[in-house]
């Protein structure tokens, strides 16, 4: 597996590369935009990390015109913590954005994330039985969940939790509409039952549990899967 | 031209000429006067008339009456002139002649029936001519006498005239005739070209008649006078020109007219001359060669000393001639013999003109440097004098402002007290009274024959009363949403002046606060911006090398075989550089915050369960915390607000309890309403003594603990009251003991 790691600072590209290759990857490097796109068009490559304050042609650039032709994953880097830069940078076509300063082990949890489900996607999508989020594949039939191909163990009560919010993906369930339907019983005052289990499975299917990236929890509104 | 025009030589020949032309002048004249007109008997009047018309003819023609008049009138009159038309003048003593012999002429008048009557008044004539002299004496004989005299000095007095050449008189008093010719009567005369019969009947009745004379009748002046001259005398008087005199006369008085109108001609073009020089010199004067205007030492007097030699210089001088011609000529009996009179008109006359002259020309000097009134010491007195009574007025009229101010203020004054004492309860109480007394007053004046002024004056009061009471109303209504809109945090917002002066004062107080408020939050607003662009920029700069510091200490932890010392030293920067980064957040959180550039999605909040998906959040924590949390929260509680910043508010509030709080204590959560707002309240007891105050621990990078040993950026109480803040939901913080309890409040939706 090769990874572009592009970044105008020289000592982040090196850290992320020594950490990239402590894992067995091999590793391109650029310090902008336009030598990222020419490595890119010289070489294979599965992943690009990506920042995106750079000089000459700078990270929201680069993934555009990268998108014009490739579908590999792209995680953003970047000093900006805003939502509205988050959006922009995944509207932009990022598989994934994780803000400066990182910890070094996220950043390679993420990366393996987004590359096995980058090589193992066709498979899993032939499956009829399995709803599909991201990396996030569960089995009604047998239920399980596949996380990047991985199985993850989740208690039947969670299962159900994950499993009711992903056939209602996108939207956003109440605590109430999740107790009813989960226990079957009306929700009990000063109870957080569902707000402890909701935590356990993102402790279980999330890199980092507190910027989930599949289970969100809507405050003072209730949870959604995206 | 204009250099010649200006030159001295010019001016120089002007004066000369304008001199020699002034000699000539007076020359020419005292030699008309002199050789013409003195020696003539007729007036320059006279030469605008034909022969006939003259005052010769005139004068000539009168001399009997007047002669007779005289005679009459000897008692009053000391002497009498007249004039002969020859030029001799006639002066006669009123003193009648001691020795008078009767004149062969004087035919004694009959005695007649008319005078008969007047026998008594009037004595027979002719006893009278031979009478001795009149001595004043009481006798009875003493009328007689004096009318005696009448005839004597008639007699005397027309002894004069008695062999007048060209002069023929006739004169009749009573019986008694004068004559000097051949005339049996007054008509004799009466033939002649020029003749003037005067006529008085004893009953006084006069009249006159003349032929030959073409003047006015006036000239002819000579008439009887008032009637007690005469008493009952009837007079006859006629004279006549001999036709060959008469002819005579005028050929000579018609050779004279000629001379004189000649010398008048003369001195018309010498004067003619010496106007035209004296207006060269005037347009000339002040400018030399090159026409500009030079000012010299003479200029530098007063104007008034030039005027006044322009003034006397010309009167004197004029007034002089006119003395020393007189009296050159001999009819002014003066002390200056001729041989020096004559030669001294001249020098008067150069003189008089050479210093008229020369003044008039330093005043054109002065009016050319525009200095006539500079140098006028009227002007300068004037203009002082003015700057005096400029001062004075102003003086004057200042103290008049200020008795006017002093009247003013105390009538403001008046006014503002008076508005006070309304504005205040007992006004109220007395504008009440008024409109009940107004009331009553009508009523009075419903029920008295002076209703209309009871009602009127009523009605006034009322009506005052109420447009009072409106007003203040208006007022206190304007305050109280003025007050309003600023309290809402419409700063801007200016009460609009009131009407009533105390309620004024309170309107403009409340206003001048607001506008100070504004403009300090302004200024603190700005301060803030910058100071939140400030650490934003420091936020980003900070995390690019943190992002190196984090990474690199992670890979040297990685390294195998390092001393144990150096594997303790890694993990405490690995820790510190992981403060830094939630520091580094955290500042970057509250300044986004409290500048205002953060912005709030509100939504519509299940309370309870914001609280409990935080609660969930810290599970592991509060597990293992060792305390005892009681969370008691009331259902179906709504609120307005961002669901992402009360979370992190709500969490900052339990991080904080976490570390802070005594170990095996209970901590309170719970969510109820109270007084329909919804309240979220946090206490727990703290592991310390809180020797604080409460505004200081929600400052920024404050912690209850001094040594600041313990994590977290300090900044997590700061940030919970922002965030709830941002909200608009009130944080309340409070320390009882060792109680630390902090409400939040929101308005239920």
């Amino acid at each position: 597996m090769r990874i572009l790691v592009v970044d105008d600072d020289r000592d982040i590209v090196e850290s992320i590369s020594l950490f990239l290759s402590a894992e067995g990857y091999s590793v391109l490097k650029a310090f902008n935009g336009l030598e990222a796109l020419e490595k890119l068009n010289e070489n294979t490559v599965h992943l690009m990390i990506l920042d995106i304050m750079m000089p000459q042609l700078d990270g929201i650039k680069t993934l555009m015109k990268l998108r014009q032709s490739r579908n590999i994953p792209v995680i953003l880097l970047s000093a900006k913590s805003e939502d509205a830069d988050k959006i922009l940078g995944l509207t932009a076509g990022a598989d994934d954005y994780v803000t400066k300063p990182f910890n070094p082990s996220e950043l390679v949890a993420r990366v393996r994330s987004q590359l096995r489900r980058y090589t193992s996607l066709g498979s899993i999508e032939k499956e009829k039985n399995y709803i599909v989020t991201g990396g996030l594949a569960i089995d009604t039939e047998s239920k399980t969940v596949k996380l990047d191909g991985e199985k993850v163990r989740l208690t039947p009560i969670e299962y159900k939790i994950l499993e009711l919010l992903a056939k209602n993906k996108g939207r956003v369930l109440s605590a109430d509409e999740i107790y009813r339907k989960v226990w079957n019983e009306e929700s009990v005052v000063g109870d957080n039952t569902i707000a402890v289990h909701v935590r356990h499975i993102r402790e279980k299917i999330e890199i980092n549990p507190k910027e989930p990236r599949y289970l969100k929890v809507v405050w003072g509104i209730g949870y959604k899967l995206d | 031209m204009k250099r010649l025009f200006y030159s001295k030589v010019t001016k120089a020949i002007a004066w000369l000429l304008l001199l020699a032309l002034t000699l000539a002048f007076v020359y020419e004249l005292y030699t008309a006067v002199n050789e013409y007109i003195s020696d003539s008997e007729y007036s320059v009047y006279d030469f605008k008339k034909d022969f006939e018309s003259s005052s010769t003819v005139s004068g000539l023609l009168n001399t009997p009456l007047q002669l007779l008049v005289s005679a009459y009138r000897e008692t009053d009159i000391g002497s009498v002139h007249i004039y002969q038309p020859t030029g001799e003048i006639i002066y006669m003593e009123s003193t009648p002649a001691p020795t008078l012999t009767p004149s062969p002429k004087i035919v004694t008048p009959e005695p007649t029936a008319s005078s008969q009557a007047q026998a008594v008044s009037r004595p027979q004539p002719t006893v009278a001519p031979i009478s001795a002299p009149p001595t004043p004496s009481p006798t009875p004989a003493e009328a007689e006498a004096v009318d005696m005299n009448v005839y004597e000095y008639v007699h005397e007095y027309f002894s004069a005239i008695e062999n007048s050449e060209g002069l023929e008189y006739y004169v009749r008093i009573n019986d008694a005739v004068f004559t000097n010719c051949d005339a049996k009567s007054e008509k004799d005369l009466m033939d002649s070209r020029f003749y003037y019969l005067a006529e008085r009947r004893s009953d006084g009745e006069c009249s006159y008649e003349s032929s030959g004379y073409r003047g006015s009748t006036r000239s002819l002046y000579s008439h009887f006078g008032s009637d007690h001259l005469y008493g009952s005398d009837s007079i006859v008087v006629c004279s006549a020109i001999k036709d060959e005199y008469a002819q005579q006369m005028k050929e000579i008085w018609q050779g004279q007219e000629a001379v004189v109108r000649r010398c008048y001609e003369r001195l018309l073009v010498l004067l003619g001359g010496i106007v035209l020089l004296i207006i060269y010199l005037v347009a000339a004067a002040g400018k030399n060669s090159a026409g500009e205007i030079k000012r010299s030492a003479m200029d530098k007097l007063w104007t008034e000393i030039y005027l006044a030699l322009m003034l006397g210089g010309s009167i004197g001088a004029v007034a002089l001639c006119a003395v020393l011609i007189e009296s050159s000529l001999g009819t002014y009996y003066g002390a200056i013999p001729q041989y020096i009179s004559e030669p001294l008109i001249f020098v008067a006359a150069g003189l008089g003109m050479l210093i008229t002259v020369s003044s008039l020309l330093m005043l054109v000097r002065k009016l050319r440097q525009g200095r006539f009134l500079k140098d006028s010491v009227c002007c300068i007195f004037i203009a002082f004098a003015w700057r005096i009574a400029k001062a004075v007025i102003f003086r004057l009229f200042r103290a008049l402002r200020t008795v006017w101010r002093f009247f003013a203020r105390t009538w403001k004054e008046l006014i503002t007290e008076t508005r006070s004492i309304m504005a205040k309860k007992t006004g109220r109480w007395l504008l009440g009274g008024l409109s009940v007394f107004s009331f009553l007053l009508w009523l009075c004046g419903t029920f008295t024959p002076d209703a209309p002024i009871f009602l009127l004056f009523a009605i006034v009061i009322f009506a005052a009363a109420v447009y009072a009471l409106i007003k203040r109303a208006k007022d206190m209504d304007e305050i109280r949403k003025g007050t309003k809109e600023i309290k809402g945090g419409k700063l801007s917002y200016k009460i609009s002046t009131p009407y009533s002066a105390d309620l004024k004062e309170l309107a403009d107080d409340i206003n001048h606060i607001a506008k100070g408020l504004d403009e300090s939050v302004a200024a603190k607003l700005k301060a803030e911006k910058l100071k939140t662009e400030l650490i934003t920029n420091v936020s980003h700069d900070l995390k690019t090398p943190l992002t190196s510091i984090i990474s690199y200490t992670e890979l040297l932890s990685k390294v195998e075989g390092l001393p144990e010392e150096a594997a303790d030293y890694i993990s405490i920067i690995a820790g510190k550089s992981d403060k830094l980064k939630r520091l580094t957040q955290d500042l970057f959180d509250i300044s986004k915050v409290q500048s205002g550039s953060e912005t709030i999605a509100f939504e519509r909040l299940d309370a309870a369960l914001l609280i409990e998906q935080t609660l969930a959040e810290y599970e592991k924590e509060i597990k293992n915390s060792g305390l005892d949390f009681v969370v008691k929260l009331e259902k179906d509680i709504y609120v307005n607000a961002d669901g992402k910043k009360m979370s992190r508010a709500i969490g900052n509030l339990i991080g904080n309890i976490l570390k802070y709080s005594l170990s095996g204590t209970r901590v309170f959560i719970s969510l109820a309403d109270k007084h329909g707002k919804a309240s979220m309240e946090f206490k727990n007891i703290a592991s310390y003594y809180m020797d604080f105050d409460t505004d200081e621990i929600v400052g920024r990078f404050v912690r209850g603990d001094e040594s600041r040993s313990t994590d977290g950026s300090g900044l997590g109480l700061a940030i919970a009251k922002s965030y709830v803040e941002a909200c608009k939901g009130v944080f309340e913080l409070s320390i009882d003991g060792d109680l630390f309890k902090i409400v939040i409040g929101f308005d239920r939706v």
